[in-house]
C-alpha cells in the first residue's frame, strides 16, 4: 500500500511531455491520466483522419480534420481527473522547443512516427539531461526504450536500420517487384507535380550500367517516336508534361507505350535470364472506354485487381484532378505534396508513402561571435568538407546565409555567425547542388569561460563527426546525362514555416519530416556510452584532429 | 466465426473499409469479416475488461455483452477510463456504467449489459445468444472452472454435448456449421497478469513466406548507382496455409505439476507464473476471495505447502514478488495485459495466425511476458 501511494504522489507532481498524439500517444495519455499524472504537455503537428479512428481512440468521427493534440487533451479531460494538460498543435522541431523547453520536464515520452523527430528529441533530451522513454510500433511489433544520459545508450548510439532504397536504373528500366512500381509512381508524382528532383526521374535511363556492359552501347533509336522526343531534346519530364498541358492521354501513351517500346530497344536488358520484358499497352487499352471505371469507392475499389483499361481510366482521372490542382497553385515556386490520405494522389497510381534521404551531419565547435560566414564557407565547407559551391541556409528560418550564386551574399562574408542569431545548437543546412550533397551542421558554441569546452589555442573551429563519410566525394556526381536546365528544381524554400494552423508551409514542413525519415546519421565519435556505468564525458565534445 | 471451411456471410461496407483500412492491411479482409460477425460475452466488467473491450470494439466485432451486476464504486472509476464518471453517485452496475464509453468508441458494434450471475449461464443460453467467445475477467477460480467446462459443452448446429438438448435460434442459420465456443480467462494482480486460452481444436490460416530460387544474377546489385542496393532484393512470396492446434481445458491446467527434476528451466520461468497459481490456490481455500495486501502471511504459508507438495524449492517465489502481486493493478499493467488478451481474442475469432497456447504471464517487475503450454 505504501508503494502505491508513493507512486501516486510522485506521479501527481511530475511534469511530463508526450511527443506525438497518434496511436501510441493516445494510449500513453490515457495511462498517464488514469495513473495519477497531473501536469502533462502533449505536442503533435498532425490533424485527425478517418483512418486513425480504428486505434487512436481519443478521436471520434466528428473530430476529423481537427488537431490531434487538442482533441486528445479534450477527450482525456472528460475522465474527470483534474489534470492540467497543455496541448501544442505544432512541430516539435520548431526552434521554440529548444533545450529550455525540454528542461522544464521531469520526463519525456516519445510517441512519434518518424526518425528525424526522434533524433531531434533524443538530442534535446540529452542536452537538457532529461530522461526519455522512446517507443514505436509497426504492425504487430513495437518497442520501448529508456534513455538516460550517461547511463544508457541514446537513441542514436546504435546505427538505426537503414530504410531500403533502390538503384535508379532498376526503377526506371527494369522494375521487377511491386515495391519498384510504388517507388516509380512516387517519383512520377514528384516529377509531374511535386518538387522535381533529377535523382527521381522516371524516363528510361540511358545511363543504365547494364547497357554499357555489353558491346551494344547505344540502343537503337526508333525513328520519330515520341519516346525519343524527350531524350533527344533533353527535357525533364516536368517540362515535357507542361508543354503538352498534362494531357492524360499523351502521358499515358508516353509512359506505358512509347517509353516501353524504347526500353525494348535496349535489347541487352531483356536478355538476362529470368527477367521478363515489358509489354507496351495497346491503343485499345490506352483509350479506356467510358464505363471502364473500377467499382465505386471503398474497399472493393482498392483491393480488386483492375484491368489495364480500368487502370488507364483511373490514371486519366487522377492526372486530370492533379493537373487542375497544380494549375491552381499559388505561385510558380509552389508544388504539390504527396499525401497518402489524398485520394487523387493515392490514385496516382496508388503508391504508398516511401522515402529514403541520407542526411549526413556534423557538429561544428566554434565561437559564433568570432567565426565569420566567409570562414565557414571557405575553411569549413570548402577546405575541410570538400564542397565546391555550397549554399547554406539557417534551418527553420529559411534564411540564406551563403549563396553559391555570385554576388548574392558577399556582404555576409566578414560578419560573425552570431550576427545572424546563430548560437549554440543552431542548425545550418548546407548543400552543394552540383555535387547533390546535403549536410547538416550543428553549432556547438564553445564557451570561452569554460576550461573544458574551450578550443585549443590557435584553433578556431573543430568538426566533430565521421569526416570520411561526410566529405563530398566524386561518387556523388550527378548520374543524369542532362545538365540541369536553367530553371531547375533548385527552389529555395525561402518562406518561413509558420507554426499553428496549417498552411501550405506546414505541409512542406511535414514533407520535410517525411523526407528526413531515413537519416543516415553519422555517429559522433565519442567514448563508448557505457550501459553499466556512467560516462562522464559529454558525447559531443570529443576532439578530432 | 465458424471453422475455416465456411465463408463469412456478408461483405463490408465502404464506411467500414475506410475505418478499418489500417488493420485490414495487417490481417486481411477475410479476418476482418470474421471479426465483424463475432459475438463476444465478457463475464466481469472490471478495469481490465475496459481495456480488452476497448480493443475489441475498435477492431469491429459484431457485438459485445458485459455481465457484471456489482455496483459501481469510486475505486472502479478511479482506476479506469471506461466507466462514465457522471454515474459515480447513481445506483448502477459496472457493466451498465461501461456501455456509453464503449458505444462511442465504435457505434457500429452492438454493446449491451446482461444481468445475472455467471452460475446462471447454461449451454442453451450461450447457444441461443450465439456467442463465439466467452471471456472470464478477474473471476474467481471456481467460476473459471465452471465457465471453461460450459464452453466446451456447447457445439452449435443444434448439438449440445452431454448437457441437455440444444435448441438454438440461429440468426444466420444458412452459414452456421459445427463450431465451438472459445474460452478465455484473464486477470491482473499487482503489477502482473495472466491470459489463458482454451480454443479446443482450433483451425486458422497463417502466412508462409518463401524465397523462390534465384534465376540468374540479381540485377539490383549495382556498384555505380548513388543509392545503396536493396538488401535481400529477391522477391519474397507469401501464401496462406491452414493449420490447426489443440488446446487443453482449464481443469487440466489447474492441475499442472512442475517437474522438480527440471529445476534449471523452472528457475527461468517468471515468478509471476507461480504467483498466479498460488493465488488460484488461495481462492480455492478462501471461498473465492481475492488475496490482498493483508494476506501476505497466509500466502507465504500456502506457498511453502504448495512448494513442498511438489518438491520445489521455496525460493522460486520470494516475498518481494509475492507482495508485488497484492496491490490493485496499475493502469499501464492493465493496458498491457488487456492489449495482449484482445490481440489473442482477435486472432482466435478471426482464425488468422496462431494464438498463444495457452498460458501467458506478464511480469511487471521484469517488464516481460512469456507463454507456457500447461496442462
Amino acid at each position: 500500500a505504501g508503494n502505491a501511494s508513493l507512486a501516486r504522489e510522485v506521479a501527481s507532481g511530475s511534469r511530463v511531455l508526450v511527443v506525438g498524439a497518434g496511436g501510441i500517444g493516445c494510449e500513453l495519455l490515457k495511462n498517464l491520466v488514469v495513473s495519477g499524472f497531473r501536469r502533462i504537455s502533449i505536442i503533435d503537428l498532425d490533424t485527425i483522419d478517418v483512418s486513425n479512428l480504428n486505434r487512436q481512440f481519443l478521436f471520434r468521427k466528428e473530430h476529423v480534420g481537427q488537431s490531434k493534440a487538442l482533441v486528445a487533451k479534450q477527450s482525456v479531460l472528460k475522465y474527470g481527473r483534474d489534470a492540467d494538460i497543455t496541448a501544442y498543435h505544432d512541430s516539435v522541431l520548431e526552434e521554440k522547443y529548444g533545450v529550455d523547453f525540454f528542461s522544464g520536464f521531469d520526463i519525456v515520452l516519445i510517441a512519434l512516427d518518424n526518425r528525424a523527430a526522434r533524433n531531434h528529441v533524443n538530442r534535446l533530451c540529452l542536452a537538457a539531461n532529461v530522461p526519455l522513454v522512446e517507443s514505436g510500433s509497426a504492425g504487430y511489433l513495437g518497442q520501448v526504450t529508456v534513455i538516460r544520459k550517461g547511463v544508457t545508450a541514446c537513441y542514436e548510439c546504435k546505427e538505426q536500420q537503414k530504410q531500403k532504397s533502390y538503384p535508379a536504373c532498376t526503377i526506371r528500366n527494369t522494375p521487377s517487384e511491386p515495391i519498384h512500381c510504388v517507388v516509380w509512381a512516387k517519383y512520377l508524382f514528384s516529377q509531374l507535380f511535386g518538387e522535381a528532383d533529377p535523382d527521381q526521374d522516371v524516363a528510361p535511363d540511358t545511363e543504365d550500367p547494364e547497357l554499357s556492359s555489353s558491346s551494344s552501347t547505344t540502343p537503337a533509336v526508333a525513328n520519330g517516336s515520341q519516346a525519343n522526343e524527350q531524350q533527344s531534346q533533353k527535357q525533364t519530364t516536368r517540362s515535357w508534361a507542361e508543354a503538352t498541358g498534362y494531357d492524360p492521354s499523351r502521358l499515358l501513351k508516353k509512359l506505358f507505350a512509347d517509353d516501353i517500346r524504347y526500353l525494348l530497344t535496349m535489347s541487352v536488358l531483356w536478355q538476362r535470364p529470368g527477367r521478363r520484358a515489358p509489354t507496351p499497352l495497346t491503343d485499345e487499352q490506352l483509350d479506356g472506354s467510358g464505363d471502364a471505371a473500377p467499382q465505386s469507392d471503398g474497399y472493393q475499389r482498392d483491393h480488386a485487381v483492375w484491368s489495364a483499361a480500368q487502370c488507364c481510366h483511373v490514371f486519366r482521372s487522377a492526372v486530370d484532378q492533379l493537373r487542375r490542382r497544380y494549375a491552381e497553385r499559388s505561385s510558380a515556386d509552389d508544388y504539390l505534396v504527396f499525401d497518402k490520405d489524398d485520394q487523387a494522389a493515392m490514385d496516382f497510381p496508388n503508391p504508398k508513402c516511401y522515402v529514403c534521404a541520407p542526411q549526413p551531419q556534423v557538429t561544428l565547435r566554434c565561437d559564433p561571435s568570432i567565426l565569420t560566414v566567409g570562414a565557414l564557407r571557405d575553411r569549413v565547407l570548402k577546405a575541410e568538407l570538400a564542397m565546391v559551391a555550397p549554399d547554406v541556409e539557417i534551418e527553420g528560418r529559411g534564411v540564406i546565409l551563403v549563396s553559391s550564386e555570385a554576388g548574392e551574399t558577399e556582404s555576409n562574408d566578414p560578419q560573425p555567425l552570431a550576427r545572424f542569431g546563430i548560437g549554440n545548437h543552431a542548425r545550418l543546412r548546407c548543400d552543394d547542388f552540383l555535387q547533390r550533397y546535403n549536410l547538416l551542421i550543428i553549432i556547438a558554441a564553445a564557451d570561452p569561460a569554460d576550461a573544458e569546452q574551450r578550443l585549443p589555442d590557435g584553433v578556431d573551429f573543430q568538426i566533430v563527426g565521421d569526416l570520411q563519410s561526410v566529405q563530398a566525394t566524386a561518387e556523388a556526381a550527378p548520374a543524369a546525362a542532362a545538365p540541369p536546365p536553367a530553371t531547375s528544381g533548385r527552389k529555395r524554400r525561402s518562406e518561413a514555416v509558420e507554426s499553428g494552423p496549417l498552411g501550405s508551409g506546414e505541409a512542406k514542413k511535414a514533407r520535410l519530416l517525411d523526407e528526413a525519415d531515413d537519416d543516415d546519421e553519422l555517429e559522433i565519435v565519442a567514448a563508448p556510452k557505457s550501459v553499466d556505468g556512467a560516462s562522464s564525458q559529454e558525447p559531443d565534445i570529443v576532439l578530432l584532429d | 466465426m465458424t471453422s475455416s471451411a465456411v465463408e463469412a456471410p456478408t461483405d463490408i461496407t465502404a464506411q467500414e473499409a475506410e475505418l478499418y483500412d489500417r488493420q485490414i492491411r495487417l490481417w486481411g479482409l477475410d479476418a476482418q469479416k470474421r471479426l465483424r460477425a463475432s459475438r463476444i460475452l465478457m463475464v466481469g466488467a472490471t478495469p481490465l475488461t475496459g481495456e480488452i473491450a476497448k480493443n475489441l470494439v475498435l477492431a469491429g466485432i459484431r457485438s459485445l455483452t458485459l455481465m457484471d451486476d456489482s455496483p459501481l464504486s469510486a475505486d472502479d472509476i478511479d482506476s479506469s477510463f471506461i466507466y462514465d464518471p457522471s454515474l459515480a453517485t447513481a445506483a448502477t452496475t459496472r457493466a451498465e456504467a461501461a456501455l456509453s464509453a464503449l458505444h462511442s468508441l465504435n457505434p457500429m458494434v452492438e454493446v449491451s449489459a446482461k444481468s445475472g450471475q455467471p452460475e446462471q449461464l447454461t449451454a442453451d443460453v450461450l447457444a441461443n445468444e450465439d456467442y463465439d467467445a466467452v471471456l472470464a475477467i478477474s473471476q474467481p477460480v471456481e467460476v473459471l472452472q465452471s465457465l471453461g467446462r460450459l464452453c466446451r459443452s456447447v457445439t452449435y448446429d443444434g448439438e449440445v454435448n452431454s448437457n441437455g438438448a440444444g435448441n438454438n435460434s440461429n440468426s444466420d442459420s444458412s452459414a452456421k456449421q459445427r463450431r465451438q465456443v472459445q474460452f478465455f480467462a484473464a486477470d491482473c494482480f499487482g503489477c502482473h497478469g495472466y491470459v489463458f486460452l482454451d480454443l479446443q481444436r482450433h483451425e486458422f490460416a497463417t502466412e508462409l513466406a518463401e524465397v523462390p530460387p534465384k534465376a540468374g544474377q540479381d540485377s539490383s546489385v549495382d556498384p555505380k548507382t548513388a543509392a545503396v542496393p536493396a538488401a535481400g532484393s529477391q522477391p519474397v512470396e507469401t501464401h496462406l496455409i491452414k493449420r490447426s492446434a489443440d488446446y487443453a481445458d482449464f481443469e487440466s491446467v489447474l492441475r499442472t505439476r512442475w517437474d522438480p527434476a527440471k529445476l534449471g528451466s523452472l528457475r527461468r520461468l517468471s515468478p509471476a507464473l507461480y504467483l498466479a497459481f498460488l493465488l488460484f490456490e488461495f481462492q480455492r481455500a478462501n471461498n473465492g476471495a481475492r488475496a490482498g495486501p493483508n494476506d501476505v502471511d497466509a500466502l507465504k504459508t500456502l506457498w511453502r505447502a504448495f512448494a513442498e507438495s511438489q518438491q520445489l524449492p521455496a525460493n522460486l517465489l520470494d516475498e518481494a514478488v509475492l507482495s508485488s502481486g497484492l496491490q490493485p493493478p496499475s493502469c499501464p499493467v492493465l493496458a498491457i495485459v488487456g492489449g495482449v488478451a484482445a490481440q489473442e481474442v482477435i486472432k482466435a475469432v478471426s482464425h488468422k495466425d496462431d494464438p498463444f497456447n495457452n498460458f501467458f504471464v506478464f511480469d511487471g517487475i521484469q517488464s516481460c511476458g512469456s507463454v507456457q503450454t500447461l496442462g
